[in-house]
């Protein structure tokens, strides 16, 4: 037996190494299952590498900034110079503080405003590195329980998309732009009730709006809401809006508008994780 | 020792993609690193040894891929590791033609590939003709830059071994 392994390795090892991640792939396509113990374990290493890394990476493009603007200041004046790259370097430092503190204060506001709403903080680590599929990757502050599988992400624009995999603090989030995304959603003060699908475009950030046919036509900036039907995304968060209700076709059954989303993933730093309900009265925890 | 320092510099520059992309305005899933790191080892590696490197390689891209299926882009890259492995006994990958054409190839049979595999095992994907154009810029952008993508790796082996895989690729 040993004598046939060592005669056939290569073949044994390339049919072994072929078979074990069509096993994983059959684990991991079970959506429904949690998340594995090899996915966290990869997500884990994966998350905080990244995590280092994009700090890292923040700090040392702040250091090579400064760097470059002392070298430039020795041609002339050096003291004088200095001192106004310093007061400037200040101005803007302080500029950024002030963005990076207005878009906190509206993520606090929102969590204000929406006390009925278990929202905990997040920060974006890592976007897609791939051009199939719309997912980032969160490392979520949490003070309690960890993030979970099935968790809406929002933001003060809207609604992020939902979180399809965690493990520890890292969370893997699927976009509303993913072709896999589906969301419960409505027309605000219209009652029309509808099913928002990523269109998995990676050049706009697009989604599609199907709707009964029986269902009245839809006006131009039509608003698009969650309806909470799905058990998953709590009611009344923003999703979108239609642009153009005549481009509208018909996809099976339904009626399809094309929507623009609230919320651009391209540049989102920080966002909230829904937990849950706070409010006794509503249903809590996960679907 | 040398397929480990690979995969180690692998890890840090898909950990750098993102945030790099992000600061240049770029999609970072324009850059396909992980095929790069597999064509490298079919071009300079033994058999055996190159095909587990790679299936690693593969592990690490499904870990720095959210969303994707664990096990997905494993099974890609073997696969991919014994087609450039044929190619490369016909086309040197040391050279930059050759190896921009064994890149367009490999970058869309793993399109394919992907499409394939999210059929059979991904109950949420849905089979568009789309996302298989959704794969054409990446595979455009990494078949030109690969030659100054293997760089990187190259300069690993110089750094092991003394070996030169690429003082004849940018002739």
């Amino acid at each position: 037996m040993m004598d046939w392994l060592a005669r056939h390795r290569f073949p044994a090892v390339v049919i072994t190494l072929l078979i074990l991640p069509l096993g994983l792939m059959y684990v991991s396509g079970r959506r429904d299952s949690s998340t594995t113990l090899p996915e966290r374990v990869a997500m884990s290493v994966a998350g905080w590498l990244q995590g280092v890394v994009g700090g890292a990476l923040g700090g040392v493009s702040g250091a090579a900034t400064d760097y470059v603007a002392l070298v430039g200041l020795h041609e002339e004046n050096v003291r004088l110079r200095a001192e106004n790259e310093r007061l400037m370097a200040e101005a803007l430092e302080a500029k950024r503080l002030a963005v990076e503190n207005q878009g906190l204060r509206r993520l606090m506001e929102m969590r204000q405003s929406r006390r009925d709403l278990d929202l905990v903080p997040a920060t974006v680590v890592a976007r897609e590195l791939t051009p199939f599929f719309r997912v980032g990757r969160l490392s979520v502050e949490s003070d309690g329980a960890p993030p979970q599988a099935d968790q809406a992400v929002v933001t003060l624009a809207g609604l992020v998309g939902r979180v399809v995999r965690a493990t520890g603090a890292t969370a893997d989030v699927m976009l509303l732009g993913d072709t896999r995304s589906r969301v419960a959603c409505e027309v605000l003060g219209r009652g029309v009730l509808g099913m928002m699908v990523g269109s998995g475009n990676p050049d706009a950030y697009l989604a599609r709006f199907q709707v009964s046919q029986t269902e009245p036509l839809l006006e131009k900036g039509a608003v698009i809401v969650t309806s909470g039907h799905d058990r998953v995304f709590p009611r009344g968060i923003e999703v979108g809006y239609v642009p153009r209700p005549e481009e509208r076709r018909q996809a099976g059954p339904f009626v399809e508008y094309d929507v623009v989303l609230a919320v651009n993933p391209a540049s989102l730093q920080d966002v909230l994780v829904v937990r849950g309900m706070a409010s006794p009265m509503r249903p809590s925890g996960n679907p | 020792m040398r397929s480990a320092l690979l995969l180690v510099v692998l890890a840090l520059l898909m950990a750098l993609q993102s945030p790099i992309f992000g600061l240049l305005g770029v999609r970072a899933s324009l850059l396909d690193l992980p095929l790069i790191a597999t064509l490298y080892l079919a071009g300079t590696s033994r058999a055996l040894r190159g095909f587990v490197a790679s299936a690693i390689v593969g592990l690490v891209a499904d870990a720095f891929t959210p969303g994707g299926l664990l096990g997905m882009n494993t099974e890609i890259h073997g696969i991919l590791f014994l087609l450039a492995l044929g190619l490369a006994a016909r086309f040197p990958l040391t050279r930059p033609v050759p190896l921009v054409l064994v890149t367009a190839v490999s970058s869309s049979l793993k399109t394919l590939l992907f499409y394939l595999f999210s059929i059979l095992f991904d109950r949420a994907f849905e089979p568009r003709v789309e996302v298989l154009l959704w794969g054409l810029p990446t595979c455009l952008v990494t078949a030109v830059l690969a030659p100054l993508l293997f760089l990187p790796f190259a300069g690993i082996d110089r750094l092991v071994q003394g070996r030169r895989p690429s003082e004849t690729m940018l002739r």
